[in-house]
C-alpha cells in the first residue's frame, strides 16, 4: 500500500517527536528517549506531496523503521515514538 | 612490534618547530600527558597525508530514487543520513550538497556532542572531507565521484552553460 505524506504531515510527525526547525530546512532535537534525530524538510506548503524518496529517508532519520511505520504514528496520536 | 614512539606534552613543546618538520614530509608525532590518568593521546601528522587517507578511505555513496510519477528525485547518502530533494537530478543534487555543507558546518562546530550520538560518531572523516571545500560545486563532484549518472548530470549542466 503507497503511503502518501504532505509537508504539513512531516512537520507534524516531527514537531511530535521533539524536533525543532532550526533554518529553512534543518530540523533536530531529541525525542522522549533522549535520542537525538535530524531531518531536512523544504516548506513549499503545508499541503504540498513529499516524494515518496524523500519520505523513506525522513522517516529513515526519523528513527522510524519504514514508511509504514511513520504512517501508523502519523494516525496514531497515543503513540510517543 | 611497535613502531610508534609517544613524547610527552612538554618535550613536544620545546621540539614543536621539528615536529611540524617532521611531520610535513611524513613522520608522525604522538603526544599525549604522561601525568595524567586518561590515555588520551594527539598524532601530528602532515594534513596532505591526513586529507590524502579520508579521501581514498571514505567515498560518498549517494543512492538515486526518481519518483514514479515523474515530479522529481530524491538523492540520499545512507552512511550520512541526509538527503537532497528536487525536480531534476542536478537540482536534487545541489540541494544534497546545501544540506551536506549545512550539516558539516554543525557538527564541526559541535563534534564532542555527535561525538557521543552513537549513529553519528562516524561521520567525521566524510564531513571533515567537505570541510575543506570551497563552494557548493565542489561538494557536488565529490558526492558524485563514484557515481557516473551524476557525474554526466553535472557535465551536461556545465555545458548549458
Amino acid at each position: 500500500m503507497p503511503y502518501q505524506f504532505t509537508t504539513g504531515n512531516i512537520k507534524s510527525i516531527a514537531k511530535r517527536l521533539g524536533l525543532q526547525q532550526v533554518n529553512s530546512k534543518k530540523w533536530n532535537g531529541t525525542d522522549i528517549n533522549g535520542n537525538f534525530w535530524q531531518t531536512y524538510i523544504h516548506d513549499h506548503g503545508d499541503g504540498v506531496p513529499i516524494l515518496t524518496g524523500t519520505a523513506k529517508q525522513q522517516a529513515k532519520q526519523m528513527g522510524f523503521k519504514d514508511l509504514e511505520d511513520m504512517y501508523d504514528f502519523f494516525i496514531n496520536s497515543r503513540r510517543k515514538r | 612490534m611497535n613502531l610508534l614512539k609517544e613524547k610527552s606534552i612538554s618535550i613536544a613543546k620545546q621540539d614543536f618547530p621539528n615536529i611540524v618538520r617532521q611531520a610535513a614530509k611524513g613522520h608522525e608525532t604522538i603526544t599525549r600527558n604522561f601525568k595524567s590518568s586518561n590515555h588520551e593521546k594527539v598524532s601530528i601528522i602532515s594534513t596532505d597525508i591526513y586529507e590524502e587517507i579520508l579521501d581514498r578511505g571514505y567515498k560518498f555513496n549517494p543512492t538515486i530514487e526518481e519518483d514514479s510519477d515523474g515530479h522529481g528525485y530524491t538523492i540520499s547518502i545512507d552512511e550520512l543520513l541526509i538527503h537532497g530533494e528536487g525536480p531534476t537530478l542536478i537540482s536534487a543534487l545541489n540541494d544534497l550538497a546545501e544540506n551536506l555543507m549545512d550539516y558539516a558546518e554543525d557538527y564541526l562546530t559541535r563534534i564532542d556532542f555527535f561525538r557521543q550520538i552513537e549513529n553519528r560518531k562516524n561521520h567525521y572523516p566524510y564531513l571533515r572531507r567537505i570541510a575543506k571545500l570551497t563552494d557548493i560545486d565542489q561538494v557536488m563532484e565529490v558526492i558524485a565521484e563514484c557515481h557516473t549518472n551524476l557525474q554526466q548530470a553535472i557535465l551536461n549542466q556545465s555545458q548549458k552553460g
